[in-house]
């Protein structure tokens, strides 16, 4: 039933990575043309585009159809697989809202009405031009309604965003509202069993996800320093809140007990040298970090915009599982996971005394959480990267686990060593 | 250095195993005849309906035995020399032990007339019946199983999902005549009538014919003279404690082998644990064997701790089991009788269109909670648990009865109206 023979996956995987690859890099070859009426693929969704937009399609066009289609048609088959569930089904219905409406209609008619294409739920990191020039000028050139969407994403980013997260967890957005998750949700499925469990995942994860979020945070500052023509207030503000969160981390040892001392470490250098770097740029006039800001994110557009969250992000699903991309590149789920672990109090409470280690709830979990070895063992699952999909509950046959914000008397920040898969102490 | 052997790598082995682990460095030689490595038994449903692998169902890797110096032998131990401490394999090789654990489990009861030789008869206890139920299913017209519990249930479960419709055959006026209460009985038999599956109540078989030349069926009669064609049968006929390799040992047998509540037996470097212990002394409304893995798993706990030095003694406890019948979960916590009697009463909720049902039983003469029985519906143990110990009186479990279920905020439990829709019987 829920076993995809290893050579089908491999087809389909390879179908995919193809079909990105000319979505993102030979867009012609589906059709797209420039001087002339489009073709084939692409010309095939001209109608509908020129209906909704007064537009012919590009090929983001057909992708955004293509894209919703599946969260639609995936999210009722979904539903109909977990029907008694009420919470699987509140969930597949918002994203799949959120997919129809905020990512795919909206975004659609304010091109038609001549606003800025945008999809307002995408927020900063994960929208990673969220705050580059182009796209800054694009909404404050377009009046009011642009000056409004800005200042909801700024809202969002800083201060909603982190108030749900501490009230609910991350799984809020990543599997209730992200479109990553939407599509993950649903036409990922019936892959998500595939998700590696092993112990070197995970550190791959964690060395991935992380050094990712600073990546996009320096490209970031580095282009907003170079907007907002290297105004010293910028950089004063940039380097009092790296200042204040390395102080935050070095002082509240009881909160951020289960942090491994080397990410401390890490995050320590990492602020010091990026104050560095801005503060020499207004010495020497060179960029912040010595990389000419453009470069750097022409870069980061190509390897972790198109090749990680798209090309890698779907098209190997059927292989490594349907939250490759959400699991070891997302930087907003870093973000997200950070505030999950150590501000939220969501979690997933186990019962050990009810746990009949079957494996279904570590076999299905999407995010590669091995969660029967902490219902083994009675403890609470509050790792960062779970989105909170809460199959885990759904499938566990004997009602161990329960996802939940309770301040039961588990509850508890404690060290989540590396190794306690394999240690018994 | 100790040499610890353990018989049995099952849940009671596999803990204790780990238990000494925790307090010792003596050696620890795990033998098990069944399967290499410690594997969920409660899983191999799910592995036959493909819903886990192999691979899967092995909540512990190897790795983890290895990292923990727990050596591991796959070997049938055919006798304990008790005076010389050494057990005896098939091969006549002699294992010399300086404490033994016993934890062999439990084997299937065969009733007489399923002893004929012919392979047409699975159980589903072990890891090659799974092999065998495999192999063999795809090909049978008229599969039967005989049984009023949870294997029989998960036989005709596995056999459904193999596209069979199986008549049960059950000796008792109902199923889980021996666990559940009547109307709890009713709302599980209306599951297996939702799926199709034809209930024979009050049959016992007595007899099995071979098939005449030329045909195909074997056919069972039973006590009053019906007759069933079959070409494979089930048998979920209960458990016995694996204990036969011990007969000509000096040990203390009963139906078990009789321990005390150290785990320990009549010999002094001998313990038991799980299916094949049976307690000296039970508490009222108990029994002395309780074939069940949460048992098996404390008393695995219990068995370790006194192996590794730390003297600890077993408790009952307050009753709990688990249980699934097709999608229909059964969750007991406390003591709660099958049929009516003078001392005990209870509140009771049944909706049978969305099939579950709550009972709260009390001590008549005490006015005290004494279990708690949900059919269909999670409950939170702990809190029940809670209650038991502390003798609260049903008026006030009947006031905080929205705080038992076990489900997410956004699952369905009838809570708001339970109240009103408990009934004294």
């Amino acid at each position: 039933m829920n076993k995809i023979p290893a050579i089908w996956r491999i087809i389909l995987g390879v179908l995919l990575t193809f079909f990105y690859l000319m979505i993102y890099f030979f867009p012609e070859k589906l059709g797209l043309r420039v001087d002339t009426s489009n073709v084939g693929l692409i010309g095939f969704f001209d109608p509908l585009s020129i209906w909704l937009k007064k537009n012919p399609a590009s090929q983001w066009f057909v992708y955004g159809c293509l894209y919703t289609f599946f969260v639609l048609v995936f999210g009722i088959v979904f539903i109909i697989k977990y029907r008694n569930q009420t919470y699987q089904l509140l969930r597949t219905l918002s994203v799949v809202f959120f997919q129809l409406s905020f990512a795919f209609l909206i975004p659609e008619f304010l091109q038609r009405l001549n606003y800025p294409y945008l999809d307002l739920k995408n927020m900063w990191p994960l929208n990673y031009y969220y705050f580059f020039d182009w796209h800054l000028d694009g909404l404050i050139n377009s009046g009011n309604v642009g000056i409004i969407f800005l200042s909801i994403g700024l809202l969002l980013t800083f201060v909603i965003s982190p108030l749900l997260t501490y009230k609910f967890g991350k799984r809020w957005y990543c599997s209730w509202v992200c479109g990553c998750g939407g599509l993950a949700e649903t036409a990922g499925d019936a892959f998500r069993q595939y998700s590696n469990k092993s112990v070197f995942a995970w550190n791959l994860e964690r060395w991935l996800i992380y050094p990712i979020l600073f990546i996009v945070f320096l490209m970031t500052i580095s282009v907003l320093h170079s907007y907002l023509a290297y105004k010293f207030a910028f950089s004063l503000i940039v380097i009092s809140f790296l200042f204040l969160f390395s102080l935050w981390l070095s002082l509240d040892q009881n909160r951020f007990i289960g942090l491994p001392p080397i990410a401390k470490k890490i995050f320590l250098s990492f602020s010091l040298l990026t104050s560095l770097g801005l503060i020499q740029s207004h010495f020497t006039q060179w960029p912040p970090f010595l990389i000419d800001p453009y470069s750097l994110r022409s870069a980061y557009g190509f390897l972790v915009g198109s090749i990680f969250s798209g090309v890698i992000g779907v098209g190997f699903y059927p292989i490594l599982g349907n939250r490759v991309w959400c699991r070891f590149g997302c930087p907003m789920a870093a973000i997200l996971g950070f505030q999950q672990k150590f501000l939220s109090r969501f979690r997933i409470q186990s019962n050990a005394s009810l746990c009949i280690s079957c494996g279904n709830c570590s076999t299905y979990c999407e995010m590669g959480i091995d969660v029967r070895s902490y219902a083994l063992t009675g403890k609470d699952i509050k790792r960062s990267s779970c989105v909170g999909c809460g199959i885990c509950e759904s499938i566990c046959p004997r009602g161990v686990l329960l996802l939940t914000t309770n301040k039961g008397p588990n509850f508890q920040n404690e060290a989540d060593p590396f190794d306690h898969l394999y240690a018994i102490k | 250095m100790k040499k610890i052997v353990i018989l049995g790598n099952g849940i009671a082995g596999v803990e204790a195993a780990i238990t000494i682990r925790q307090y010792s460095n003596a050696n620890i030689l795990l033998i098990s005849e069944e399967h290499p490595v410690f594997f969920a038994r409660t899983a191999m449903m799910y592995v036959f309906m493909e819903q886990l692998s192999e691979k899967e169902v092995v909540p512990y890797p190897l790795a983890f035995f290895k990292a923990n110096q727990i050596q591991l032998l796959q070997a049938s131990v055919i006798r304990v020399e008790v005076p010389k401490n050494i057990l005896i394999t098939k091969e006549n090789t002699p294992i010399p032990y300086d404490l033994l654990l016993i934890a062999t489990g439990s084997k299937p009861n065969i009733p007489r007339w399923a002893t004929a030789p012919w392979n047409g008869i699975h159980n589903f206890y072990h890891w090659q019946d799974l092999q065998s139920l495999k192999s063999n299913i795809a090909g049978s017209k008229q599969p039967v199983v005989i049984g009023g519990g949870l294997i029989a249930s998960e036989l005709v479960e596995m056999m459904a999902y193999a596209q069979k419709k199986p008549n049960l055959l059950i000796r008792e006026s109902r199923f889980g005549q021996h666990f559940l209460p009547t109307e709890e009985s009713f709302l599980v038999q209306e599951v297996f009538r939702h799926k199709g599956i034809p209930l024979f109540l009050n049959t016992s078989v007595q007899n099995l014919t071979p098939p005449k030349t030329g045909e195909i069926f074997h056919t069972l009669s039973t006590e009053t003279g019906q007759r069933f064609s079959t070409d494979l049968v089930g048998l979920g006929t209960g458990v016995l404690p694996n204990i036969h390799f011990l007969k000509e040992s000096p040990l203390q047998i009963g139906r078990g082998i009789l321990v005390n509540n150290q785990m320990q037996t009549n010999i002094e470097n001998i313990y038991a644990a799980g299916d094949c212990a049976e307690l000296n002394s039970c508490l009222p409304q108990r029994k002395s064997i309780e074939a069940n893995w949460f048992v098996a798993k404390s008393m695995g706990k219990i068995a370790g701790e006194n192996l590794a030095g730390k003297a600890t003694t077993y408790h009952q406890g307050i009753w709990h089991n688990t249980a699934k019948f097709f999608n229909l979960e059964y969750h007991l916590c406390g003591y709660v009788p099958l049929d009516s009697t003078a001392n005990y009463s209870s509140y009771f909720y049944k909706n049978s269109k969305h099939l579950h049902s709550l009972r709260l039983t009390f001590n008549q003469s005490t006015n005290q909670l004494s279990g708690v029985l949900a059919i269909g519906l999670r409950i939170d143990y702990s809190l029940i648990k809670n209650w038991l110990e502390e003798g609260v009186n049903i008026e006030k479990a009947l006031k905080n009865i929205h705080l038992i279920a076990y489900q997410n905020k956004l699952g369905f439990f009838p809570s708001r109206n339970l109240l009103k829709e408990l009934k004294h019987e």
